[in-house]
Formats: C-alpha cells, sequence, structure tokens
C-alpha cells in the first residue's frame, strides 16, 4: 500500500529524470538551463522527504540560486543562436522517447537484478538531530574537515585562475580611456 | 466562550490556517497596495504635488482601482516574443515573494492564552533553517527578471535583465556576509532563536551587528531594485528594461512582488538588527514593563503591532531613498558591491569570530 512519502518519492524522481532528458534535448540553451532548475529544485524536494532541511535549501540556494543563475547568465550574454550551435530544432521527441525508454529498460533491469532496490528504504536516523544545521556542521568540521579544507582550497585556486585570466586580458593593449 | 466554539482537537488546525490567512492577507492584501500609496504620496510630497487624492478618503482606494484597471486590461503580447517564457516570467516573480513570506515570524511565541496545549510560533512554517531558506528563495527572484528580459525579445530588456542578474548576484554575496555575521553572534539560523538572542542586547548595538546593518541595507535596496540602484530599470536609458513589455495584471504580478520582497527584507532587517518585535534595547522587554505576551488568546497582538510598526519605518526608509537618492551609475554599482561591501562583510565576520573566541563576547 503506497503511502504519501511513496507517493511523492516516486512523482520527484519521475520529475527529475523527465527534466534531466529536458535539460538535454532542448534547443535552446535557455530552455535547457530553465529545466535544469527544476531538476535542482525537485532534487532539493527529495532532501526534504529525507527530512535533511538543511541540505535541501543548500541545494536551492547554491545550485538554484546561485550556479544556475550564473549559467542563465552567461547565455544571455553570449545569445546563443540555435543555429550557430548546431543544435538547430534540437533533438527530436523520439529520442527523448527512446531516452526515457532506456531509463525505464535500465530501472526494469535494475529491479530484476536486485528485487530490494524499489523496496521501502532503510529506517532513517533520528529525525531531530539528522540533517539539521548543527549536525551537518559538526560532521564537516571533525570527520569530513581533510575533504571540507581541500574543497576550499581548489575553489580559492579557481578564483585566483579567473583572476590572472582576467587580469591579463586586462593588460592587452585597449583603446585608452576605455573602462574595463 | 471561544473553548466551547473551538473544540481542542480542531484549534491547531484552525491555528495553523489562521496564520497563513492573516500573514497572505495581510501581505498582499494590505501592505502591497497601502505601500504602492505611500510610495505615490511621498513621491508627491517630495517632488513638492499633492500625489493621488481622488478616490476614497486622502486617495488611499487608489490602489484598489489601479488593480482593478490592471485586471480588466486587454492583455497585449507583441508578436515577436517567446509566449512560454514570456507568461512564466511574472509568475517567478510572484511566487518566491510569497514563499518568503511562509517563515516570516511576526509574533512571540504563545498558547493563545492557554488554548493551546503548548506553545505554538507565530510563524506559517517553523522552519530550523528559516534563514537560509529566506536567502535560497530571495536568490530565485532573479531569474523572473531575467526570463521577462530575455523572453521580451526586445535589446533594452535584455540589458536592463543582464544589469539585474549581475547585480543580484553581487549584492547577495554582500547580504550573505552581512547574515553570516548575525548568525555568529546569535548561533542559529532560526529566526525564532535570533530574535531570542537579542532580548537584552540588539544586534544594532553591538559594534559588528552595527557594520552588518550598514552592508545589509544597501543589499537589501539592491536585492529589490530600487533606487539607487534601480539600474535594471532605468527609465531613461532603458525605458524600464526587463518589464517594458509587460501590461495589464502581467506587470501588476512584477510590482506587486517587488512590494512584497521589500515587506520581507524589512521584517529581516528588523528581526536581524532590531530585536523583532521586543519592546525597547537594553532589557527593556515586554516582560520588563510588565506585559503578559500570553495572558489572553489576542495579547500577542500588542508584539505583533510593535513589530509591524518597526517594518512599516524600513518600508518608509525603502520610499524615502528612492525619490531622495539619484541612481548610481554601472560601474559605480559594481565598486561598492565588490570592492566596499564584500570586503567590509569579510572583515566583519573574522571580527565576530574573534571576538567570540577570544574576547568572550561581542
Amino acid at each position: 500500500m503506497p503511502d504519501l512519502h511513496h507517493i511523492l518519492f516516486f512523482s520527484f524522481a519521475a520529475i527529475i529524470l523527465f527534466s534531466a532528458g529536458m535539460v538535454a534535448f532542448r534547443p535552446r540553451p535557455v530552455e535547457s538551463a530553465m529545466w535544469l532548475i527544476l531538476n535542482f529544485f525537485v532534487t532539493a524536494g527529495l532532501y526534504v522527504l529525507l527530512g535533511s532541511h538543511f541540505t535541501a535549501v543548500i541545494q536551492v540556494l547554491v545550485y538554484a540560486g546561485a550556479i544556475m543563475v550564473l549559467f542563465v547568465f552567461v547565455i544571455l550574454l553570449l545569445n546563443l543562436d540555435p543555429r550557430e550551435l548546431g543544435t538547430e530544432g534540437g533533438a527530436s521527441w523520439s529520442s527523448l522517447v527512446l531516452f526515457m525508454g532506456f531509463l525505464s529498460f535500465v530501472l526494469v533491469a535494475l529491479q530484476l537484478a536486485t528485487p530490494d532496490l524499489l523496496k521501502a528504504p532503510a529506517a532513517l536516523p533520528e529525525a531531530s538531530t539528522f540533517g539539521s544545521v548543527e549536525a551537518a556542521s559538526r560532521e564537516l568540521l571533525t570527520k569530513y574537515i581533510w575533504g571540507f579544507q581541500l574543497s576550499g582550497i581548489i575553489l580559492l585556486l579557481a578564483l585566483i585562475g579567473v583572476g590572472l585570466i582576467a587580469y591579463r586580458k586586462a593588460k592587452a593593449p585597449q583603446v585608452k580611456g576605455a573602462h574595463a | 466562550m471561544i473553548n466551547i466554539v473551538l473544540s481542542a482537537s480542531v484549534l491547531p488546525w484552525v491555528f495553523f490556517f489562521g496564520k497563513i490567512l492573516f500573514i497572505f492577507t495581510l501581505g498582499f492584501g494590505v501592505i502591497a497596495p497601502v505601500m504602492i500609496w505611500v510610495e505615490r504620496r511621498v513621491a508627491a510630497f517630495v517632488q513638492d504635488r499633492v500625489g493621488p487624492n481622488r478616490v476614497g478618503p486622502l486617495g488611499l482606494l487608489q490602489s484598489l482601482a489601479d488593480g482593478i484597471k490592471l485586471l480588466l486590461k486587454e492583455d497585449l503580447r507583441p508578436d515577436e516574443v517567446r509566449p512560454f517564457f514570456f507568461i512564466l516570467a511574472p509568475a517567478l516573480a510572484a511566487v518566491p515573494a510569497a514563499m518568503a513570506f511562509a517563515v516570516v515570524p511576526f509574533g512571540p511565541e504563545t498558547t493563545l492564552g492557554g488554548l493551546l496545549a503548548e506553545p505554538a510560533r507565530l510563524q506559517i512554517a517553523p522552519l530550523n533553517v528559516g534563514l537560509l531558506y529566506v536567502l535560497a528563495i530571495g536568490s530565485l527572484a532573479v531569474y523572473s527578471i531575467a526570463l521577462a528580459g530575455w523572453a521580451s525579445n526586445n535589446k533594452f530588456s535584455v540589458m536592463g535583465s543582464l544589469r539585474a542578474s549581475a547585480q543580484m548576484i553581487s549584492y547577495e554575496l554582500a547580504m550573505g556576509m552581512a547574515v553570516v555575521a548575525v548568525i555568529l553572534m546569535s548561533g542559529s539560523v532560526d529566526l525564532y532563536d535570533i530574535v531570542k538572542a537579542q532580548t537584552n542586547h540588539w544586534f544594532i548595538f553591538t559594534i559588528p551587528g552595527f557594520i552588518a546593518f550598514l552592508i545589509f541595507v544597501p543589499a537589501m535596496f539592491a536585492e529589490t531594485n530600487r533606487t539607487p540602484f534601480d539600474l535594471p530599470e532605468a527609465e531613461a536609458e532603458l525605458v524600464v528594461g526587463f518589464h517594458t513589455e509587460y501590461s495589464g495584471m502581467k506587470f501588476g504580478l512584477f510590482f506587486l512582488a517587488e512590494y512584497v520582497n521589500m515587506t520581507t527584507l524589512s521584517a529581516m532587517c528588523v528581526l536581524f538588527f532590531f530585536g523583532g518585535w521586543e519592546f525597547l534595547p537594553f532589557g527593556l522587554t515586554w516582560e520588563g514593563i510588565g506585559y503578559q505576551v500570553d495572558q489572553h488568546w489576542f495579547s500577542w497582538v500588542i508584539p505583533f503591532a510593535w513589530f509591524a510598526a518597526k517594518v512599516a519605518f524600513f518600508l518608509f526608509v525603502f520610499v524615502w531613498v528612492r525619490w531622495t537618492l539619484p541612481r548610481f551609475r554601472y560601474d559605480q554599482l559594481m565598486g561598492l558591491g565588490w570592492k566596499t561591501l564584500v570586503p567590509i562583510g569579510i572583515a566583519n565576520i573574522a571580527l565576530v569570530a574573534g571576538l567570540i573566541t577570544f574576547g568572550g563576547g561581542f
């Protein structure tokens, strides 16, 4: 007997798969970006189902709210034409249907191979602390401190790299008095 | 008397839906129309005019008349727009504005004078990550503007969208930095805990709190795209930018969303720095002056009214600043965001962290 949790989980999963397909199959980059935002949003819904509000909010804040804004910004700035991209007309609906069919095939195969996969997940940790800000940050700053610091350093390196490239460009000869 | 009407099992639900009804009626039905009227009257006062004064007493019903006009107007759609996104954009402006309202607390914890079994929060969704939720939902507002400009297929609108995206990304960072200082001082991302942490000690009266406030206020103006940061609209150069092609209720939704967002951010400002619904700083709390916030079922109204008054003041500041200051130049805007507010914000975080770790407090 499916309960509300299962109904929500499978509808979210279906939306995630469908929007992921649409990201790949829409001709215009802006449309793909919009589908990707929907994808991130519904993924946050999955985290809420798991009781992890913090991860859900961070998912929306970082991915849907920050990273995708940059994507959309760059797409708008470049003003890409589907003809230039060579994606005019996009992939056909039949390829989308084929893609969804392939995914369903994989799911059915997995179900046959490992019958436990689509059953209810094992009991989750106690909801009172699981996924709260305190619990997540404690794990992050004790158990996973090295990974956390390392990702910080990688981001810093990327930042310095961007600065370096932009600085080199800015030093290139330009019209006198033009503002950078 | 009320116990007889509402049995104990129904009451929590009545309370729950009552909160939703109360907050959304207030936000969309009262604050937004009244603010539009206030905006026009204050603008008129600043410019030595009279302003709308014909519809209703003092022109108060002007917004109602405008609303009816917008609803009944022909739904114009230029030929060259991208239809789906053209309609999606105003909806994307209104929905996050409404969503952010769900976690704004508007009064102290109450049992409604003993009607409820345990103290309940005057907040629709008692989320323990409320502050992050507001930031996350706020960061989605940029899509409506970006899409509106792109879907309009108008070069001025696209320019407006690009400016808006760049501006909102830049000032979100500054706002985040200001908010991190508040999180460090209160030790929580729960909006209720942030207010509780200020019971005796409003954050505005601490050094890092004051610096954070100075960063938060310009970021607040920039996030709502209002003067002096209204470059996305810039009537004179971009013919109001992203919503040039919009008319009727589609424009109305953008307009409504702007005022609802202003209300949310004003409420955040009061919650972060001005003690929420607490009476006065330095220990003069409601309990301190002998007022019981949970004595009768309606006792929460006084703290709520006090909170609303504080929010109203910041809403007035929005209007006041808009009609007093000229618009920034684009490079000045970016310079202020990235070279002034963000570095000060980072230094402020270091200051709070240092004070808490080594100074034992702030």
